[in-house]
Order: structure tokens, then sequence, then C-alpha cells
């Protein structure tokens, strides 16, 4: 009784250490990570964690003490109910108990959990495998959900998690096998520490590999919710960059940093007014309604958007998008809006421009201003002179007023929505109409009743958020901090829409979609930097950005006439007011007609003249890269740059990457349609003004600045859908290929010959005729001639003698080519088809056989 | 075919003149003969354990068997024998008992009080007596078949497991076969006839060449490590309170070559363990549970059997 005790002791002990532990630390990262991004879980990871280690423990204790899983588990359940009927009977006001409920029952939840798999985990015997998978799954989901993994993070953390799902596998069985024996500790501490050893080498290697995206990804992990914008995050070198969803959090940080500085050429028609566009980064058109987020979609119909990435774009270098363009030209009153924006504070690899953008070239940023912005790039738009996110507010200027009646009329006259697609429509008119957003639709009915044209049940969505109570007061007010608690059941949307009336940009523009949507009207969110003039006169067409600007809008989509902005927001007062005074804008760079960049073949310091090898040539904005050929500049007037400094012309090498620019005036009307037009138009040696010497750091940086390899789902269903065809076919041929491989091995050694002409035919018996259980090898041979008469008593006992006779080896005989002979007539038509493929067989008889 | 095959061949035959459908009983009975040990048969009254050990007494040429009931007041001297005063010697004179014979048949053995279970199984163990001041040798083939009934254990005294490790191997006869019984019925005078006519097919020399040649059987080193497999198995199973001793290993071993020559081998395989070792260890184990008792040693047979076969011929 004494050793039976004793093995028990160690027997918990070993559960506790190796299976108990580890569970835990799993559901840790897991919690973890669902805490990031469920707000009702009010990051309280820690916490749940340790519940679920009470509740773990506690079952494998009550199991190791023989007390039974069905008559402990409904007494806790029992003892659950009692104690949340009681906190819900408390008085401590309505909320308070509603709130601590949920409390309750997210840790009670969290116990019982842990108490069951503890239980699983002793007990059952499948319950290692079902519980890893389960916590594969399960990694794999909140790993998606939670966004913001890059592709190869991704990887490192499903490694982890397969990893710990392989030694679950592995522990639980070693461990129940050994009830029967005594527990060997070395080999399970040596087991445990080769499990850590994997896992922090993983996380050593990730986070060396990784670092700087790691560091970006902590910091937006420290502050995911609070965050400084709805739409905007920051990356490590704090620069600020547009998140691929919209989520609606609680509230939102105010950010006054200078981001960037934008040169907007659009004015009212007629007029030195300036007409000032948002800049649009991202548009979000998909809703998830289970993370309550907006959020971005490549497959979205009739994608417009235009992605380059400045970063990475060799200065003076232009990129344009035909497709963008040619759909656009197919709407009324558009034209091109050409911008220039000093990049201070935006993520190097963002770009935004008012929609619809179709255009980008990279412009060096001039002397003084260099220091104060790290890039510049100008860019096209195709803008439709109606656009104007002016919505709402300021209705005090007259021209501004008058221009929204203007193009509410033009607008009234937009055709119908029925000749556009179906799909069209229907993707971007999706909402979520189920449960507590099923209240949203009387609503919008209501608003749109007696509506007629779609402009006006936009303008009676404006009304409902213009709307003004008895004593002269909006209902609905902006809140960087609504405070909406992180309720379970209550929509934050819907919250917003009938309760709080508080919010922010996020919370106006998600209403709206969910107004618009329901009435049919196809609309987009928009995420980048709301514009606000505060030149007056001066600087007229400068706009200053700053962190608070970062905004979401609503972009509505009208036959006829595309994508127009709507801001439905009510008037956020802060981020219009300027934080600090505008500055003295960048002086804007010179037109341009030619430009090289190249590496440098040879200087001739006396004529003053470079040869250089072009890889880009630009001329009047058309970019000739597929050929390269050789052009001599004559650099007598030019100055040469290197960043801030200026160089002499002695300081360049053969091997120097350079840009080199011609503001000839004379030039820019003229056009070319093949290089060799371009250098006869240029003359030779072409006469530049301006000479930029790459660092070569910088070419550096730019080729390895990072990939924007977000991770598809498609890509990974691919992966999942292919490697798990191969496995089932792999699977289901696994008994062919195993007889294979034993006939194999019987021919090729001559030791073992008879041992593997064995194995081969108890293979194939037990494949098509009989399972092999518990026999011993004669006995079986007995039971399988019983059946049909093959004649296999004769190899096992041929087999017998050779292996527990010390006398000779007997002669090498074949006996397969008679076996099989003997099978195959024997069983004819006797085997179902079926059974060619039953790997299960197959693998029992491996696993009994290794 | 050598002496010893031609022994061992003509007892079978005579045996299954006269037990039917019982051919694993027998060859456990031969075996533990060969292997120089006894047997320990039990099973219900009536199922053939007496004619079995009388027919293979009879079989043996000059052999002597002797057949003793045991109660629970019988003395060890009814056993041993007694020292009877000789009026003409004018001396006591050692009166050989029932146990100086060739095959003796200790039927109901548990129904004796232990100071004679004792003295046999001492007998038993040691080969010889000791009688006051003297020391007495048992015959030079000494084979003992023990009966027990397992209902009626009102009034018994079971054996002690430290006794029952003496019997090599303890088989139960189980009822026959419906077709074995069938032909037992059919022809019962024919097979009592052939009882009491038991010809003597072997005498004691062929059996004592036999358990000669018994040494000889080649045991594999495969085989040797299954062994101490199981009695290392028996020693650590949850279920089982005395593990196996190494007598109880030497004799599965012995037992396992007496078998190999009866199935005509000079070499021991994995059957003749499997065939065996439920026979030689079940008796010497005591168990915690009914269930244990059930299946513990089945268990350990079936992870030995699983490991024999996993090895490769060397």
């Amino acid at each position: 009784v004494e050793q039976l005790v004793s093995h028990k002791k160690s027997r918990l002990l070993a559960q506790l250490l190796f299976v108990v532990l580890p569970t835990v630390l799993m559901v840790y990262f897991l919690l973890f990570h669902v805490n990031l991004y469920y707000s009702i879980l009010r990051e309280q990871h820690l916490q749940q964690t340790l519940f679920f280690a009470a509740g773990i423990s506690i079952s494998t204790l009550l199991m190791a003490l023989r007390f039974r899983f069905s008559t402990t588990f409904v007494l806790l359940i029992l003892l659950l109910l009692g104690i949340n009927i009681i906190i819900s009977q408390l008085g401590t006001g309505e909320f308070d108990a509603f709130f601590i409920t949920v409390r309750f029952r997210v840790f009670a939840s969290v116990f019982s959990c842990g108490w069951i798999i503890g239980w699983a985990l002793y007990q059952k015997r499948l319950s290692s495998f079902i519980l890893s998978s389960l916590f594969f799954v399960a990694g794999i989901y909140v790993l998606l959900r939670t966004g913001g993994f890059k592709y190869k993070q991704f990887a490192f953390a499903f490694g982890g998690i397969s990893l710990y799902a392989a030694y679950l596998i592995y522990t639980c069985e070693a461990l129940r096998q050994s009830s029967n024996a005594k527990i060997s500790w070395i080999k399970f501490c040596a087991r445990l520490i080769s499990f850590i050893g994997l896992c922090c080498l993983l996380l050593y290697s990730s986070l060396s590999y990784f670092k700087k995206e790691l560091e970006a990804q902590f910091k937006f992990v420290q502050n995911p919710r609070g965050g400084n914008n709805a739409v905007t995050e920051r990356d490590a070198q704090g620069n600020i960059r547009f998140k691929d969803l919209m989520s609606i959090a609680d509230s939102k940080d105010k950010d006054t940093t200078l981001v960037l500085v934008a040169h907007i050429n659009n004015y009212f028609e007629g007029t030195d007014i300036p007409n000032p566009l948002y800049l649009t980064a991202y548009h979000y058109s998909k809703y998830d309604s289970s993370t309550q987020s907006f959020e971005r979609d490549i497959n979205m119909p009739s994608n417009d958007e235009f992605l380059p990435n400045p970063g990475n774009l060799p200065l003076l270098q232009t990129l344009t998008d035909s497709q963008v363009l040619k759909n656009a030209q197919s709407t009324q009153f558009r034209s091109t809006v050409e911008v220039e924006i000093y990049n201070k504070q935006l993520s190097p690899d963002f770009f935004v421009a008012p929609s619809t953008s179709y255009f980008i070239q990279t412009v060096p940023v001039d002397a003084p201003f260099s220091g104060q912005f790290n890039a510049a790039y100008r860019a096209k738009s195709y803008v439709s002179s109606l656009n104007s996110a002016y919505f709402i507010y300021n209705t005090q200027n007259p021209i501004l007023e008058n221009f929204q009646e203007d193009r509410f009329a033009k607008l009234r006259n937009a055709k119908s929505l029925n000749a556009m697609d179906a799909s069209f429509i229907e993707y971007y008119t999706t909402v979520p109409s189920a449960g507590e957003y099923a209240q949203i639709k009387p609503l919008a009915d209501s608003l749109a009743q007696n509506k007629k044209t779609q402009i006006d049940k936009i303008l009676a969505v404006r009304d409902f958020f213009w709307q003004r109570d008895a004593n002269n007061k909006l209902v609905f007010n902006y809140s960087d901090n609504p405070g909406i608690p992180g309720l379970p059941s209550a929509s934050k949307l819907v919250h917003f829409l009938f309760n709080s009336k508080d919010g922010y940009c996020a919370h106006y523009a998600g209403a709206t979609i969910m107004l618009l949507r329901n009435m049919g009207i196809p609309c987009r969110i928009a995420a980048g930097f709301l514009t606000e003039n505060r030149s007056s006169g001066k600087n007229q067409g400068w706009y200053w950005y700053y962190g608070n600007q970062g905004h979401a809008w609503v972009e509505i989509y009208f036959p006829g006439f595309g994508w127009l902005d709507f801001d439905t927001t009510i008037g956020n007062d802060e981020a219009r007011e300027a934080t600090q005074a505008d500055g003295t804008p960048p002086s804007l760079p010179q037109q341009a007609p030619f430009a090289i960049t190249g590496m440098v073949k040879s200087i001739d310091t006396t004529k003053k003249q470079i040869e250089v090898e072009s890889d880009a040539v630009i001329f009047n904005d058309k970019t000739f890269t597929k050929k390269t050929s050789n052009f001599t500049l004559d650099v007598q007037r030019a100055s040469i740059k290197q960043d801030t400094s200026t160089l002499q012309l002695k300081n360049i090498k053969a091997g120097d990457t350079i840009s080199a620019v011609t503001y000839n005036e004379k030039l820019s009307k003229e056009s070319a349609k093949s290089l060799n037009e371009v250098m006869k138009k240029v003359g030779r040696p072409t006469k530049v003004d301006d000479v930029f010497v790459k660092r070569k750091k910088a070419i550096n940086n730019n080729q390895t600045s990072i990939k924007k390899g977000r991770f598809s789902i498609s890509k990974l269903n691919t992966i999942i859908i292919v490697s798990t065809s191969l496995l089932v076919l792999l699977l289901l041929l696994l008994p062919q290929i195993a007889l294979l491989v034993f006939k194999y091995l019987s021919k090729k050694s001559d030791n073992l010959s008879l041992h593997y002409q064995l194995k081969y035919m108890q293979l194939k018996l037990n494949q098509y005729v009989l399972p092999y259980k518990h026999q011993s090898t004669l006995e079986y041979a007995q039971e399988a001639d019983n059946l049909f008469k093959l004649n296999t008593t004769k190899l096992a006992k041929r087999y017998l003698q050779h292996k527990y006779d010390n006398a000779n080896l007997p002669q090498a005989y074949n006996y397969l080519p008679d076996f099989n002979a003997n099978f195959s007539a024997n069983t004819k038509g006797k085997i179902k088809w079926y059974k060619h493929f039953n790997f299960i067989r197959t693998l029992v008889y491996l696993q009994k056989h290794k | 075919m050598s002496t010893a095959q031609q022994t061992i061949l003509s007892l079978q035959q005579n045996l299954q003149r006269v037990i039917k459908g019982k051919e694993q009983q027998i060859n456990l009975v031969l075996t533990a003969l060969f292997a120089g040990g006894h047997v320990l048969l039990e099973d219900n009254p009536g199922t053939g354990k007496t004619v079995l050990a009388k027919t293979l007494a009879n079989s043996i040429g000059s052999g002597q068997f002797k057949r003793v009931q045991f109660t629970p007041d019988l003395l060890p001297m009814d056993l041993l024998g007694a020292f009877i005063f000789d009026d003409n010697a004018k001396d006591f004179l050692f009166k050989k008992g029932p146990i100086f014979c060739n095959v003796l048949l200790a039927d109901e053995i548990n129904r004796a009080s232990p100071k004679v279970q004792s003295a046999l199984l001492e007998a038993m163990a040691e080969q010889q007596i000791t009688m006051g001041d003297t020391t007495h040798k048992l015959e030079k083939l000494f084979f003992t078949i023990a009966t027990q009934n397992p209902v009626e254990t009102e009034g018994t005294y079971p054996l002690p497991a430290a006794q029952l490790d003496r019997f090599f191997i303890k088989a139960s006869m189980g009822y026959a076969h419906t077709e074995a019984e069938q032909e037992i019925l059919n022809s019962y005078t024919t097979i009592k006839k052939n009882t009491e006519n038991t010809q003597a097919v072997v005498n004691i020399n062929d059996v004592a060449e036999v358990q000669q040649a018994v040494e000889q059987v080649f045991v594999h080193q495969y085989l040797i490590e299954g062994v101490s497999r199981i009695l290392e198995a028996t020693r650590n199973h949850q279920g089982i309170s005395l593990g196996a001793s190494t007598r109880a290993g030497i004799a599965l071993l012995q037992c396992m070559r007496a078998y190999a020559l009866i199935k005509d081998r000079n070499f021991t395989t994995e059957d003749d363990l499997k065939f065996l070792a439920h026979a030689v260890l079940q008796h010497r184990l005591e168990f915690r549970s009914k269930d244990a008792q059930q299946n513990a040693l089945t268990e350990i047979i079936n992870s030995t059997m699983q490991f024999l076969v996993q090895q490769k011929p060397k």
C-alpha cells in the first residue's frame, strides 16, 4: 500500500510539473492575445490564467485522490450557480451588479474550463490529442483574429503552438503508460528541458530576426486599444501609420505632433478659395461583427486603391496606375489635382493623397527644409469637382454653403443604382442585420421615408446626427472619450446610436455606414487625414496635419460621379484648431522635365562631364525603365548635393548612384515615345541643373525596407488544403508503401531477409485477412492458414528457428513469390476494395512491430 | 528419431487413448515430469485428474504408483512411513509410507493439515525424508501429481504461497469439449478398459533420459530476457502484491526446455513462453483484486510477447 501511495504521489507531481504547468503557460499565451482583442475581458489575462491554473490543479489533485469526476463537477457547477445568483441579488446598483456578474461569469468559465481539462488530461486516454488539437485551432484562430501579426511572426507563433501540441501528446501518453511502472524522472526532465530549450531558441531567434518589427508590435501591443486613434498607430520609429482595420474603441488619444505638410492645388471653381480635400490612406469596406471592426479587403469590387510605397521608390521616379485612372475617367466632373506631400512623421512606406490618386513621383526636399522633412513626393489625383468632405459644420461660410447646395442639386440628378453591377451593390451594402443590429434597419427606414434620391437620404442621415433637442442642444456630440464600457452584449455602434450618442470619427463613420447600407446605398469608410484650412490668405493651398487629424469618414458611390467623400462627424474643434502656428511652407520643387537615375560610369573633371548608365529616365512624367542606355551629363552649372551638403565633382566616384535633373522649361512642352527620342531631345551632353548623390546606406535601407507581407487567408487556405490532401494521399497509399518497403528490405538485407519476408507476409495478412492482435508469430501464421490455405506456417517455423535456435543460419530462401501467388489465388474476389487503403490497420500493425 | 522423442511420443499416445480432448493438459503434465518438477491439478470433481495421474503412472514401466487421499486427520507418518517395533529384531524398523514411489497422486491436498502438507512439500523439494536420525532417499524418479478441489472450501487448509512455489506447474483440467465428451460417453467401456489395461510403454530410465535431454535444449538470449522481463513486471505491477521469485523464473525456463522437446524442437521459442508462463506463474503470485487476478498476468505476458515479436533475429 505504501508503494502504491508513493507511486500516486509521484504521478501527481509529474502530472503537475510536466503537463499542467506547460498547459497553463500555453493558456496564458492564448488568453493574453484574446484579451488584446475582446474588450469584454478587460485585459485581466494574468488573473484569468491564475483562475485557470487553480481550476486545473484542483481538479488534478482531486483526480489523483480518486474522486469521481461527475460528482465533484456537479458540486462545482452548483456552487458557481449559487454564487452567481447571490451576486445578482446583491443590491449594489444595477450597473455594478451587472458588471460584477459578467466578470464573475468570465472567471467561473475559465475556472471550470481548467477543471475539465485537468480531469481529461489526468484520466482520459485521447484527451491529450483532442486538447492539443483544440489548442492548435484556437491558437491559429486567435493569432489570425488579433491581427497585427506578419507572415513570419505568425509562422513562429504557430511553430510554438504546434511544438506544445506535440509535446503534450508525447508526455501525456508517456505519463499514462508509466502508471504501471516507475516514473523515470530523468527522462521527463530531459523532455521538459528540451521542450523549454526549443521554445527559448525559437523565441530568441524570432526576437533577434524581427527585432524592429517586434518592437513596433510590442509598442502596439502595450496600448492596443487606447491607440492614438481608431485608425492610426505608431511604428517603432514613432511614425504614424494606418491600421488594416478600424476598431471601435473606448477612447482616443490626443496627439499633437506634426505628421506632414501638404500643398493641395485645388480651389473652388472660379475662385481662389482653397477647397481642402481630405487625404485618403486606406478604405475599409468590410464589417466584422465578431470583432466589431471595419476591415480592409483586398478583394473589394472595382478596387481603386493606389498603394505605392514612397520609401521604396527611387528619387524622382514616377509610378502611375493607369487602371485606376481609366476607371475614374468614366465618371463626370473630374479633373486632375496635384498634391505635394512633405513627410515628417508618417511611416515612410505610407502614401496618402486625395482620392482617387493614380500617380506618384518622389521629389527631393530643398536644402533649408531637408532637415525638417524626411521625404517628399508629388501625387496626382483625379478628383471630382463635387468632392468636399465638408458636410455638416462650417455652415457659416457662404461660399461653402452655396457650394454644398450646388453639389446636392447636381447629385440629385445622379443615375439610378439599378443599372449598376448587382454584385458591386451587394458588396457595398452588406451589413449585419441579426441580433442587436436588427434595430438599425427600422431607424434607417424611418430616416429614408419620403426621400427619393440618394443624396436626400444621405442628408437625412446628416440631419439625424445634426438634430437638436428641446433646449436647442445637439443630441449627438463629439467626444474623444465616450467611455463606453466593454460591455459583452452591447455592440458599441448600437450603443452609440441609441444610447450614448457621444463618440468620435470611428463611431460616426461606422454608424453612418450602418444606416446608409441599410438604405441600400453603396458606401465604405475612408481612413486618412482631415484637412483644415488655417492659412487665412497667406500660403494658400498649404495645409498642416497633426496626429489628431487622423480621421475616418464615409465615401459614397454615385453612379456617374464615382466615389465622393462625406464626413458626418460632429465638429471636432480640437482637431480643427491649430495645435501650433503653421510654419513656413517648404519651397515647391521645380517642374523637372527631364530626370535620370543611374550608375556613374566615368567622370571627366576637366570637361565637367559625367557618363551615366541609366536605370530610369523620366521625361515629362513618362518613365522609361525597360532599356538602359548611356547618357553624358554636362554638370558645368549643376549643383551637386548629397543629403543636405554640397559636394564637388571630384567627390563622385564611378559606381555611385546619382539622380540628375534638368529644369529647362523649353523641354517641358516636348514629348517622347522612346528612350532614343528622349536622347535626341535632351541633346548630348545633356545639361543638368541638379545632381543628387545617393548614400550607399540609403540604398541599402531601401532594399531591406520591410515588405508588407500581410498574412492572407487564401494563402493559408491553399497551404492547408495542399498539405492536408498530400497527407491524406500519403495515408491512403501507406499500406502499399509499407508492403513495398518490406519487400525491398527483404531483398536488400541478407541477414534479415527472413525477418522482412515474415513482416511482409504478416502485414499483408493483417491488411486484408486477419487483424494482428496478441498472437505469437506461429499462432498468427496458423490462424491465417486455417482461414486460407496459404502455407505461411512453414515460413513462420523457419523464421522462429532462425531467430531462436543457435544453429547455423538456414539457407536464404525467398518465400514471397510463392506466398503472393498462393495469396492471390486463395483470396480472389474476397477482398473488398477499401481494404487496400485501410491505413489504420497498417498503422496499428506498424505500431506493434516498431 | 531419438529415444527421447520416442519416449515422449509413446507417452503422449498412451495418455491420449484414455484422456480424450485434453492434449494441452497432458502436455503440461508431461512438461512438469520431464522438467523434473511436480504438478498441481485444480478442478472440479470428475474432470479426470485422477485418471490422468493413474494412467501416467501405469504408462511408466516398473513404476510404482501410490495414491493418498488427503483428509484433515491424516498424519505425516501416514504419508512418510513409521517406525514399527519388530519383535524378531527387537528393534524399531522403518516401515516406508506411500511416498516411496515413482508417481504419487496426492488427492485433495488442501484438505490435509498444514503439518502433512509441509511434510509432503519438503519431500518434493529435497527428494528425501528424515525420520528421527535416519535419512531416507526417495526414488530417483519421484513425480507428484497433487489435486485440489476449488468447490467446498469449508474445512480446507489452502496451501501457503511458499509451498505453492514448489509446484512447477498448476494446471486446471477443465471440462471436455462437447465432441470429446460425447466420445467419452459413447465409448466409456472401452476407455475404462483402456485405463485398467494401460500398458507400460516406457520405463524409468527412458524418462530419466528425457530429463537429461531437456538440459541440452538451447534457450536464446531473447527468451531469457523475456522471462526476466516477466519476473520484473510481476514485481512492479500495481495489482500484484507478491511477485514471482527467481525460482519461478528458473522453473519457467526449465519447463520451456521440456515443452520444446515435447514439441519436437531442440530450441525454445516465444510460443513455449506464451504457452507456459501462465501455468507456471499464476499460482505463485498474490493479487490485490479479483480483476488483477484475471488480467494482470495476461497483460504482462502479452506485453512481453510484443517485445519478443518486435526483436529482429541476430
